[in-house]
């Protein structure tokens, strides 16, 4: 489905990614994992097409199509999903309007009709309630004055609306509580499925009890330096990234 | 980010929709501007010898002043002889019959979405249609007659309701205010007249209809609203003229007169010809409104879309006198292409308790100059008045300028005032994330444009509201960047 | 667009003042005074003078003559802890030069000194402000200072200004300080009249090459019936940081015109403001910033306190000039009226001409918060004392951010000797 192959970018002449490769399939839960600064963001970026980066070498195609000649929003229309660590606020414009400009523009790119008005609030509703999400918020501007928590759910309840193929989920669990995180990953797993593909970036292992993973890959300074079952996250939970850093250099 | 400048660009040059003229005999005056044409306008409204009195006082009033340039716009001098002070469709109808209105004026006003014809309108609202120097039609009069209200055109207002227009008319607006009103008091040729008597709600929304038809015409046309005792009355007005290479005047008049517990609540939708792209033609459009509170708890309530004009220069304002009374201005102001706005509010606090409220936004793109410029003045005797004032500007592509003004002066410790502005463009994360959910970047431009400007939109009447979002989004097509 | 005024005496008399001047000087200040004389002084329908006029103080003045009082002995400069280099002017005159390792000093207007022209390039177009015209034609021993490239100045510089000729002078001081590469420097511009209706306007221009660092000060503190303009331009270059400090706490007129400008990329300016003002006290304050190169912050805030039939004009322009990308200016300005008489007039301005940009200003005018005293009045806090609070409070905010204790503390001395006469009144009232 996704695939990533020596992908190097770079950010104002520093170089962030390295060569990174990465094969991700239909059905196919993967974890990235690494410390801050390793790149992670930058891949999940640059995958959903932020120009903020200079892409040096290396190709990411999905479904066999160059993925970087595309704007953002086909890319969108394509069904790649980005669940945004700091979710964007946009002060005037309701949640729902939003959400069905979102659900439109994208059935409109596939050929598809608009959906009912009705019909779709019915189907948010649902799906808000499921995420324990306060309804209230559905007619708020987006993300304005939304607490931390809130935001992480309104992007979740964003991803279960559009139902991509492949939803990046970048640091989704940071600023959630114990409570808020098992309410976001319910709603992730609802949404596994053997068309679907998930990746979820993180810097703690605390998610991954909840979304389990089929590879975990850790991400240092740009490389893809160790990939695994989801046992691997475990280990880093335990033993940080030293170690692994370590084994790299001797390697 | 040049992609995006880019598509952005093309998104700012729309073609203006209301750039057709109606092929109709006009009977004109001679062009120029002399005593001897404020004669024959006057002659021409048959009006009474108080009434051109009043112009000609103005007129030689007009013949000392300067045009006044300190706002923030620049245009070449206006050739005051080359204009028509007066063209009308030959042959004015008598307009209490429908059947007496020439066909081609129904039409025009018709393709405007403006439709004449009682039973075909928007139930609830009453229009008077203006077109260049003459009413052509007010609806409704008689359903508005039985609840007291006067809705007519001012001519028929000066012939019909003599006094009332005697007592008020010059009184918030007096000939000598400044040069533009001075010369509109003079050669203003129609306009809208409203009464609400007191204690009545007006049983449905007032509007004006303004039409820039003919070439080489300045359109002066006055308004004047009065509320009595308790009274509520919410007028709309409109605007729109061919596109043509010369550039037109339009130096209207707006008085508003508002006693104990009454309100007006005066939206506009102006979408004047802007010009085009160049910057060639356009209406220059210098507007003085202001609204006297004149009464306890009084309200006004200003709201403004500005699309439309190569100049605009405007500044609806509120002289709150009567304790506790309210004055507010909502704006949204848009500029592309050459177009340049410099337009705001004034509220003057005199009485107790005064309250007022500015939300300004400001939208720049193309190679426009937009300005917000407001004043705020709390006299002495204001005792705990209050303001709040929000100016926000957006910037679309860096070839355009947005510029905050405001005057604010405080003469009494229990005043409290309060000014905020910022200046920024679209925000590139807010683009990001829209197109990431799908959108293209136009939709998501639209999208927080209108989010933008979210809070002036509320305020204005449902159609209206509907409406100038439509105007937005058309005006930032092809006009982004 | 300035309309002519009566003519004053500063008008009159000046060939045969100029005749005992450098003769390589008299082209410039010759033609300085032909654009007053010809212009006039602004009158209050020029758009930077509608709220006070220059003419009525220029009126009835001449330059002065050499005074023979020493600051010296003029007590009141001292600042306990300072640790200052002193630059004596008398009357605007330049009194002695120190000697200070890695800067030099060259006076100003005498045979001594470098050959004077106008010297700040974005003046030279347009409009030449008329505190500038007057100065240009009529300073006399002002000086230059240079800050070598690369040195930090051990000790701040104390710009001690003493008006002392009364009012039938105008006096005129000029100060040019350069900062070279990497230098830096605090200085203490500090203004104290002896005498009655004294009358100064004094240039003070700035210039910051890459990288230099200023802490400027400015400190007016005279007598009641004194008037004082300064007229600050200041040109901050690549890297550079400038910072600029206003305490207004004296005097009958001041007006200050700040123009700075952001030149260099990276480049950082801050605008600090505090006035008490009281009694007949007129305060007019006009700044502009202008964001000229890339990637530039600013940063004013400017508060004041006014009492009595004071009044207080701030008008603070914010500039970005097209093509310059990635700017951000906050400005900020609050003001509290204490007295049913006191007034204040705010023209916050934005001037924006690029997209990339992030601006904003803010501005209030009222009392001191109701429910902040009633909270302090909860805990136990008697009205008067928590007023004094809270006023403190208010002006402290700005003072505090002066990292520089000694003169910090002078100046909260200063604002509470002010503050103590306001609750002082308020209680017998």
């Amino acid at each position: 489905m996704l695939s990533v192959k020596g992908l190097k970018a770079s950010v104002g002449g520093t170089e962030i990614l390295r060569g990174v490769d990465l094969e991700i399939r239909p059905g196919e839960v993967h974890a990235i994992m690494g410390p801050n600064g390793s790149g992670k963001s930058t891949l999940s970026q640059i995958i959903c097409g932020r120009q903020d980066y200079d892409v040096t070498e290396g190709e990411v195609r999905f479904e066999g199509e160059d993925l970087l000649q595309l704007p953002v929003e086909e890319r969108a229309a394509r069904g790649i999903f980005l669940g945004f660590q700091y979710p964007i606020e946009i002060p005037g414009v309701s949640n729902t309007y939003f959400l069905r400009a979102a659900v439109n523009a994208v059935r409109a790119a596939r050929g598809e009709e608009e959906m009912d008005a009705a019909d779709f609030l019915r189907h948010v509703r649902a799906k808000a309630k499921l995420l324990e999400l306060d309804l209230a918020l559905l007619s708020r501007p987006v993300n304005v004055g939304f607490s931390g928590g809130e935001k992480k759910r309104n992007e979740i309840l964003q991803m279960m609306i559009l139902e991509p193929k492949l939803a990046l989920l970048d640091e989704t669990d940071s600023g959630l509580d114990i409570d808020a995180l098992r309410v976001v990953a319910e709603g992730v797993n609802a949404l596994r499925s053997a068309e679907r593909a998930i990746v979820v970036v993180t810097h703690y292992q605390r998610l991954l009890d909840y979304i389990v993973p089929d590879y975990v890959h850790v991400l240092s300074a740009g490389r893809i330096i160790k990939t695994g079952g989801k046992e691997l996250a475990l280990e880093l939970e335990e033993r940080g990234y030293g170690w692994l850093l370590e084994e790299k250099l001797q390697a | 980010m040049s992609d995006q400048n880019k598509e952005l660009q093309e998104l700012a040059s729309k073609e203006y929709e209301h750039g057709w003229s109606t092929e109709i005999e006009a009977e004109r005056i001679p062009k120029g501007l002399s005593e001897e044409i404020v004669r024959i306008i006057s002659a021409k409204k048959g009006e009474p010898q108080w009434l051109l009195d009043w112009r000609l006082k103005a007129f030689a009033h007009f013949q000392k002043l300067e045009e006044p340039r300190w706002s923030k716009v620049s245009y070449p001098a206006i050739d005051l002889q080359g204009l028509y002070y007066y063209s009308a469709p030959k042959q004015e109808p008598l307009k209490e019959s429908l059947d007496e209105v020439d066909p081609k004026l129904l039409e025009t006003f018709d393709k405007l979405g403006i439709p004449l014809e009682e039973q075909k309108q928007l139930a609830g609202v009453a229009v008077d249609a203006v077109f260049d120097s003459v009413s052509v039609r007010t609806t409704f009069r008689e359903k508005l007659a039985e609840a007291g209200v006067i809705f007519c055109s001012f001519s028929d207002a000066v012939r019909e309701h003599p006094d009332l227009v005697k007592k008020y008319l010059g009184s918030v607006v007096p000939y000598t205010d400044n040069y533009y009103a001075t010369l509109n008091s003079a050669v203003f040729s129609d306009g809208s007249f409203v009464y609400i008597p007191e204690g009545t709600r007006c049983p449905m929304e007032l509007s004006t209809y303004f039409r820039i038809n003919d070439q080489k015409s300045g359109q002066f046309e006055r308004t004047l609203i009065v509320a009595e005792a308790g009274a509520y009355v919410s007028y709309l007005e409109g605007c729109t003229a061919p596109q043509r290479d010369e550039n037109q005047l339009h130096a209207a008049v707006v008085e508003l007169v508002v006693l104990d517990d009454a309100e007006i609540k005066y939206s506009t939708v102006q979408n004047w010809y802007p010009g085009d792209e160049e910057g060639r033609g356009g209406i220059y459009n210098f507007v003085t409104k202001r609204g006297a509170c004149r009464g306890r708890n009084s309200k006004i309530s200003w709201t403004q879309v500005e699309t439309g004009s190569a100049i605009t220069w405007k500044y609806p304002s509120c002289l709150l006198q009567g304790d506790y009374s309210i004055g507010e201005f909502y704006s949204v102001a848009l500029t592309r292409h050459a177009q340049q706005a410099d337009t705001g509010t004034k509220m003057i606090h005199i009485g107790r308790g005064t309250r007022s409220t500015i939300v300004s936004k400001g939208i720049s793109a193309g190679r426009s100059q937009n300005s917000y410029r407001g004043e705020v003045k709390v006299m002495k005797g204001a005792i705990g008045a209050r303001n709040h004032s929000q100016c926000d500007s957006l910037l679309i592509g860096d070839h355009c300028g947005a510029h905050t003004f405001p005057y604010i002066e405080s003469q009494t410790p229990t005043a409290v005032l309060e000014h905020e502005a910022t200046t920024s463009k679209i925000s590139d994360d807010q683009l990001f994330y829209c197109r990431q959910r799908g959108m293209s970047e136009e939709d998501a431009v639209s999208m927080i444009v209108n989010g933008f400007c979210k809070e002036v939109f509320n305020e204005l009447p449902m159609e209206f509201a509907v409406e100038a979002g439509k105007l937005l989004a058309v005006s930032l097509e092809g006009a982004v960047g | 667009m300035r309309t002519t005024l009566t003519t004053p005496s500063l008008l009159e008399g000046f060939e045969a003042w100029l005749a005992g001047r450098p003769e390589r000087d008299q082209p410039h200040r010759r033609e300085a005074h032909a654009l007053l004389r010809d212009g006039g002084y602004p009158t209050r329908r020029h758009e930077e003078w509608r709220f006070t006029a220059l003419g009525p103080w220029a009126e009835s003045r001449s330059p002065s003559a050499p005074s023979t009082v020493a600051t010296a002995g003029f007590r009141a400069f001292d600042v306990e802890g300072l640790e200052a280099i002193d630059l004596e002017f008398i009357d605007g005159r330049l009194a002695s030069v120190p000697e200070i390792p890695g800067v030099k000093i060259v006076v100003l207007g005498s045979d001594l000194g470098p050959e004077e022209r106008p010297a700040n390039s974005s003046d030279s177009r347009g409009d030449v402000p008329a505190l500038e015209l007057l100065n240009r034609a009529w300073s006399d021993r002002g000086v230059l200072v240079e800050v070598e490239p690369g040195v930090k100045v051990n000790h701040p510089l104390h710009f001690r200004f003493l008006s002392a000729a009364g009012s039938s002078t105008f006096t005129q001081p000029r100060v040019h300080l350069r900062l070279g590469r990497s230098s830096e420097v605090k200085v203490l511009e500090h203004h104290r009249s002896a005498g009655e209706s004294t009358a100064t306007n004094l240039h003070f221009e700035v210039e910051l090459e890459e990288g230099a660092r200023l802490e400027h000060v400015q400190l007016t503190l005279l007598g009641d019936s004194a008037a004082h303009a300064t007229n600050l331009r200041a040109e901050v270059g690549r890297d550079a940081t400038y910072s600029h400090w206003n305490f207004v706490l004296g005097g009958r007129w001041v007006r200050d015109d700040l123009h700075c400008r952001l030149a260099g990329e990276h480049s950082e300016m801050r605008l600090m403001g505090l006035a008490v003002a009281g009694g007949e006290q007129m305060i007019d304050t006009h700044t502009r910033v202008e964001h000229g190169a890339e990637h530039a912050r600013s940063i004013e805030e400017y508060r004041h306190v006014v009492d009595d039939q004071a009044r207080v004009v701030f008008a603070g322009r914010v500039v970005v000039e097209a093509q310059v990308r990635d700017s951000d200016a906050r400005q900020t300005n609050a003001n509290l009226l204490l007295s049913p008489d006191a007034r204040v007039n705010a023209l916050p301005q934005l001037e924006i001409y690029n997209d990339d940009v992030k601006a904003s200003h803010g501005s209030s005018m009222g009392q001191l918060d109701e429910e902040a005293l009633f909270y302090l009045r909860s805990r136990g806090i008697d009205e008067a004392t928590a007023r004094g609070l809270l006023l403190w409070g208010f002006a402290n905010s700005v003072v505090e951010q002066l990292e520089w204790p000694a003169l910090a503390q002078l100046i909260q001395h200063e604002v509470q000797g002010h503050l103590g006469e306001i609750l002082s009144l308020e209680e017998e009232s």
